[in-house]
């Protein structure tokens, strides 16, 4: 197992990475047998993609940003045909979908059908725990909410009466818009629980 | 089910040692930043913030962050970035740092090491562009603007000598035009001193503004925090009583559970 974490500069790589330092999976490599920190590599160019087993997208900050930034990567492509495990983190996540509306219109990568759009609860930002329909209790911090069919929807939250899409999934492809790398034990849970395939 | 108010220990550091704080000016050793971040995350914190507190000399010697004595377990040497690092490293939950920021490159590099969101305060009176400058890198949801009061005043600056014209309700207005994700209010006459917060104050503000509110200073009590959570504030944040007893925070929350409020 090799995680390949992208690094668009935008995004808190280094809060992904303590993660990953914190969940002990199987050592899969040949002669090798126990436990070990969950091995993880940084993916900065398309030749860093050929490795890895698993990728981790994490994202911070504006939608329109994110987007140039991964096109600056020139890894777009690769990332619509991928075929191995896909966690997108909050923007991360977001960008799966067709579109996004903040600061004007921003295509996406278009791998989960859905759009991006400003919320209308208040206070802005959704910002701290909030409880799930898969019963546990994670990170948030967005103003920006996906919006897309039951089909894709994982987990959801509510937010002031207003339920908020908590993740994403079609086939390979995850979505967390909430920070498992920040929510402490339940978000260790989920990255371990992706990483082993329970998800 | 719904969005649980936070509650948030403050750390401030004064050369890379903990402290307490009284009126901002009275302070006294409390231990290692990574021993308490620990004490911390073993306790599920909701989220942490730390505020560098210490006094910028002339020089630029970085040795001013190295007061931890070395014979700690866990003694970080080097500046206070590597303190910033070293937490990020163990911290589970989100941390913002604040404290003598005046800069995007500062910015730049406490995000860089760790830190999900940074606190200004100073530094967005000498520079109002900034907000908008670090909420356009990263997201108003980094950019935590901090308040402090004293008498009904705006203060600000080393020593907080200098104060605003404007009310606090114009300030956080104008600060949550430019930018702000985040507000944290702290009272310079409540700081140390265990009467609890300035509510009525901080309840008006949070009433003129849309972004989440922050209350800080004056804890004495963990029950002084109940009213806080019932009203318009998003989440309630305390310095030195965190540090005192044993199970602070733990106690805290079953406390604030037994008093009706929201959570986690």
């Amino acid at each position: 197992m090799l995680v390949g974490i992208i690094n668009t500069g935008i995004g808190n790589v280094g809060s992904v990475k303590a993660a990953l330092n914190r969940i002990f999976v199987e050592d899969d490599r040949p002669g090798h047998s126990g436990l070990i920190r969950a091995p993880w590599c940084n993916v900065y160019h398309r030749d860093d993609l050929k490795t890895p087993t698993h990728f981790i997208l994490p994202g911070v900050g504006a939608y329109s940003a994110f987007m140039a930034a991964l096109v600056k990567m020139e890894i777009i492509d690769d990332i619509r045909e991928m075929k191995r495990p896909f966690l997108g983190i909050c923007v991360g996540m977001q960008v799966m979908g067709n579109c996004g509306y903040e600061n004007g219109y921003t295509e996406g990568l278009g791998i989960i059908p859905g759009k991006v759009v400003k919320m209308t609860q208040k206070p802005l930002p959704h910002m701290g725990w909030n409880a799930c329909s898969d019963s546990n209790t994670y990170y948030f911090v967005h103003s920006y909410s996906f919006i897309t069919t039951r089909e894709y929807t994982g987990i959801t939250c509510v937010y002031n009466g207003g339920e908020v899409v908590a993740a994403v999934k079609k086939g390979n492809f995850l979505g967390s818009q909430f920070h498992p790398e920040k929510s402490s034990k339940a978000g260790l849970k989920f990255l371990e629980n992706w990483l082993n395939g329970s998800i | 089910m719904a969005l649980y108010k936070r509650v948030i220990p403050v750390l401030l550091l004064q050369n890379g040692i903990i402290v307490r704080s009284e009126g901002f000016c009275r302070f006294n050793i409390f231990g290692n930043p990574i021993d308490q971040l620990i004490r911390l995350s073993e306790w599920d914190a909701d989220e942490l913030v730390y505020i560098d507190i210490t006094r910028q000399l002339i020089s630029n010697d970085t040795n001013i962050y190295d007061y931890v004595r070395k014979e700690h377990a866990h003694s970080i040497s080097g500046g206070f970035l590597n303190i910033v690092k070293e937490i990020g490293k163990y911290a589970c939950m989100p941390i913002t740092f604040g404290g003598n920021v005046r800069t995007c490159e500062q910015v730049d590099l406490l995000i860089a090491n760790g830190a999900d969101k940074v606190l200004i305060n100073t530094g967005l009176h000498l520079n109002p562009e900034l907000t908008t400058e670090v909420a356009k890198k990263y997201g108003s949801q980094a950019m935590v603007s901090g308040i402090d009061i004293k008498e009904g005043k705006v203060c600000y600056g080393q020593g907080n000598i200098f104060s605003v014209r404007q009310t606090p309700n114009e300030y956080a207005k104008e600060l949550e035009a430019r930018g702000a994700g985040e507000i944290l209010l702290n009272s310079i006459d409540r700081d140390g001193k265990g009467t609890g917060y300035e509510l009525d104050l901080y309840s008006k503000i949070a009433d003129s503004v849309s972004i989440p509110v922050v209350a800080m200073g004056g804890v004495g009590d963990f029950r002084q925090m109940i009213p806080a959570l019932q009203s318009n504030l998003s989440a309630v944040a305390a310095g030195n009583i965190f540090n005192y007893t044993e199970l602070a925070y733990p106690r805290c929350k079953k406390i604030l559970k037994a008093g009706g409020c929201h959570v986690r």
